[in-house]
């Protein structure tokens, strides 16, 4: 459903980032449209290499420059767009407003600082605060991300700490300075299942209680389920659906969301239910032409899926998908060749009871 | 399947015969029809050795340095004296008694019995020791002690020489394709390799025979001539698979397969495992840390915690009706991708000890929610809840002491 505008925390339009290598030009985001609520957590799905990561590191504007490039679109934060900010004015929303943590917390820690020296540094930088009130500081936030005994861990090097615990070092700096806005870039993706568990359920709570908003990053249908309210499905640079996490779920439209749904194991399922998408993620650098994902799509309308972008499409509040099955175009085109296009249900396990 | 137990029984007992060596050393047992794989009370340790500890000859060192600075001649004799005990001290008791080495328990004593045309997963979190058991079982590595009685002969008693004969039948995917397979050689190549070494084809034979294999694990035949850099994740898996079935093992160990796959592509794979399985009648071992999938896949599962089987049971016991807390708490932590089915989780507090030295009892006490001063003593007795689903805990209800009890 769509809330009011003034709800919004976060909002992309058309965002385009390239990377500009030697091979070529990776059109790693075409374009992405994209809004945030405030105080929900919204899941970003895809294969690796569909642009996940990107689309974290634009909005904060640490796109490696070079070979990165952010060619157009704005990220509209409590109104104002962050890509019109000096350098200095980003870096006072960045780890203050919007923080972000990352897949793999030791090479995102610095090892040869205490992890209270590296709480204690994100919130010197944005607080006025001493040094002692930092240390302080960061002993209270570590126990709340539930690190035992804090106040002596407090002086541990990051080697010291086991893989479930760094990540729980890293939400405790993310959260050190009360952000609006967490971006959890693949947070439990190298955790043991039962880390994982403790990892997200960390994140559920903190965000109820500091009211913040989660952009998390996953490839994870499992985990997006269980943490978010809404979902975006990205797709070799687009988000080709979103909407509301019960509706995905249980009747997606694009055909690259029902491929991803069908080819995970879901609970009920019997070993036949696995269904695949043929082919694999496209070479960016040489993108297929328009719609990027009709070489593997089974709906591929030939003539028109190759020749025109689909616009994206508001089915329902809130749920927008961007197919030719659902587009004008795309009617027409059926009516021409006489061939219907219609979405089939997805297995009769995969939709919740 | 080709290479029924007789001929190579023969081929062994043959080669024997040459060298002149007692048959009594091969270890032998009746096995039933069905079973192409029994592991018994199987360890592997690995030796962690313990570095002798210097400082106080760094102390001493020092300080005979000072005291050379003032009285040369002493300083002299003590620092000389110091340099002989260094290299003498570790063989003169009792100092020759200090333990040199640790023992990393990895593999702690595990059963298995895998019976043909099943899908028997191995699951546990990451360093429980899933990759060595499976890697042990078909004789990578050297056991430290127990036995793997394939087709009723105990492997690890055979010489080298004789193992190659059974390795024909053994085989292994590895997890990461791209490390696994030589980035020097061509599919070709790779896939030829087996033939080459066993003398089973060469030439165009050997050609045909690749090309096949190619084709039966989805890759085209002009892919015979590419190095693996030149194929995507997937295709790589394709051609480790390619590899293992050269030599039509009966029994395949799948070594987290698909863990480093994407969406797409892992259900691609797992299809066309199914399908080799249903095609050629193979056996397999799948080793994962996905619950989902091996829920789906496997007919048997058997839960590992640091080096031991904590429950096992068929796929329906163990996901079910699972007895252990461990299980529980494992299959809980899955994240089910139904959002209508957000469940409650058991969280496991504590950390995992080390596998180098683990505490006596049950492996699991440090974690475990319904620990008691018992765990700490003795280890976890077997409960049987059906004749193939057992749990070792000493704090669960029910279950009979002896799985005979549901033999009757």
């Amino acid at each position: 459903m769509n809330r009011p505008p003034e709800d919004i925390l976060l909002e992309i339009n058309g965002l385009r980032t390239y990377f500009f290598t030697e091979e070529g030009v990776v059109k790693a985001i075409e374009s992405i449209d994209l809004v945030v609520y405030k105080s929900e957590t919204l899941g970003l799905v895809g294969e690796s290499g569909s642009g996940k990561s990107v689309t974290a590191l634009s909005i904060l504007g640490i796109v490696p420059d070079p070979p990165g490039k952010i060619l157009q679109g704005e990220v509209i934060f409590h109104g104002q767009d962050l890509r019109k900010l000096s350098d200095s004015d980003m870096r006072k929303i960045r780890g203050n407003q919007i923080a972000m943590i990352f897949q793999d917390p030791m090479t995102s820690l610095n090892p040869v600082f205490t992890v209270g020296d590296q709480i204690s540094e994100a919130i010197m930088l944005h607080q006025k605060v001493t040094k002692k009130e930092a240390r302080e500081k960061s002993i209270k936030i570590m126990s709340l991300v539930g690190i035992p005994s804090a106040d002596e861990r407090v002086d541990n090097y990051p080697f010291e700490f086991s893989g479930g615990m760094r990540q729980r070092v890293m939400i405790a700096m993310a959260l050190s300075c009360n952000p609006e806005l967490l971006i959890a870039d693949e947070p439990s993706t190298s955790l043991d299942v039962t880390i994982q568990a403790q990892i997200l359920e960390l994140l559920k709570a903190t965000s109820e209680e500091f009211d913040m908003s989660i952009i998390l990053i996953t490839h994870d249908m499992g985990v997006i389920a269980e943490m978010c309210d809404r979902v975006a499905v990205m797709y070799a640079g687009y988000i080709c659906e979103s909407g509301d996490i019960m509706i995905i779920f249980k009747s997606p439209y694009h055909p690259y969301t029902r491929g991803l749904l069908g080819a995970i194991p879901r609970p009920d399922a019997e070993r036949e239910d696995l269904t695949i998408i043929r082919g694999a993620i496209p070479n960016l650098i040489n993108p297929p032409s328009a719609c990027r994902f009709h070489p593997r799509c089974d709906y591929w309308m030939e003539g028109l899926c190759e020749s025109v972008l689909p616009e994206v499409l508001e089915i329902e509040s809130g749920h927008k998908v961007r197919c030719h099955i659902y587009s004008d175009a795309g009617k027409a085109w059926m009516q021409k060749h006489g061939e219907a296009r219609e979405i089939g249900k997805i297995p009769k396990s995969a939709v919740g009871k | 399947m080709s290479g029924s137990s007789e001929s190579f029984f023969d081929k062994i007992a043959a080669k024997q015969e040459e060298k002149g060596i007692a048959a009594s050393r091969i270890r032998t047992k009746e096995m039933k029809e069905d079973v192409v794989l029994e592991v018994n009370n199987l360890r592997k340790f690995f030796d962690i050795p313990i570095p002798f500890e210097t400082t106080w000859f760094m102390i001493a060192f020092v300080g005979a340095i000072v005291v050379f600075a003032f009285r040369q001649l002493i300083g002299l004799i003590l620092i000389a004296a110091i340099i002989v005990l260094y290299f003498a001290l570790p063989y003169i008791p009792p100092f020759n008694k200090r333990p040199k080495v640790a023992h990393l328990k990895a593999v702690d004593g595990i059963d298995l019995q895998i019976k043909k045309g099943k899908i028997v997963g191995l699951v546990g979190e990451s360093g429980c020791g899933k990759s060595t058991a499976a890697k042990t079982i078909i004789r990578l590595l050297e056991p430290t002690a127990g036995s793997v009685y394939f087709k009723g002969i105990d492997i690890n008693r055979l010489t080298m020489d004789e193992m190659k004969e059974i390795r024909r039948h053994l085989q292994i995917v590895f997890q990461d394709p791209y490390a696994s397979l030589n980035p020097r050689a061509t599919a070709h190549d790779i896939i030829a390799e087996p033939f080459d070494i066993h003398g089973v084809a060469s030439g165009d034979e050997a050609s045909y025979k690749v090309l096949t294999l190619l084709k039966d694990v989805g890759l085209a035949p002009h892919h015979a001539y590419r190095y693996p850099h030149e194929f995507s994740g997937g295709q790589r898996q394709r051609l480790g698979i390619a590899r293992a079935l050269a030599l039509e093992p009966d029994f395949i160990v799948m070594d987290e397969p698909v863990s480093n796959l994407d969406v797409s592509v892992r259900a691609a794979i797992i299809q066309l495992i199914l399908e080799l399985q249903n095609k050629m009648g193979l056996t397999y071992l799948f080793i994962a840390h996905d619950l989902s999938l091996v829920k789906i896949l496997c007919d048997e599962v058997n839960v590992m915690y640091l080096g031991k089987i904590m429950e096992a049971g068929t796929s329906d016991e163990i996901f079910e009706s699972m007895m252990h807390p461990y299980t529980k708490a494992l299959i809980s932590a899955v994240p089910i991708a139904d959002p209508t089915k957000r469940s409650k989780k058991i969280f496991l507090t504590g950390d995992i000890p080390t596998p180098i030295n683990p505490p006596p009892g049950c492996k699991f006490q440090t974690r475990c929610p319904l620990v008691s001063d018992v765990c700490r003593v003795e280890d976890p007795p077997a409960r049987w809840y059906t004749a193939s689903h057992v749990a070792y805990c000493h704090n669960i209800e029910g279950g009979e002491e002896n799985p005979d009890f549901f033999a009757k």
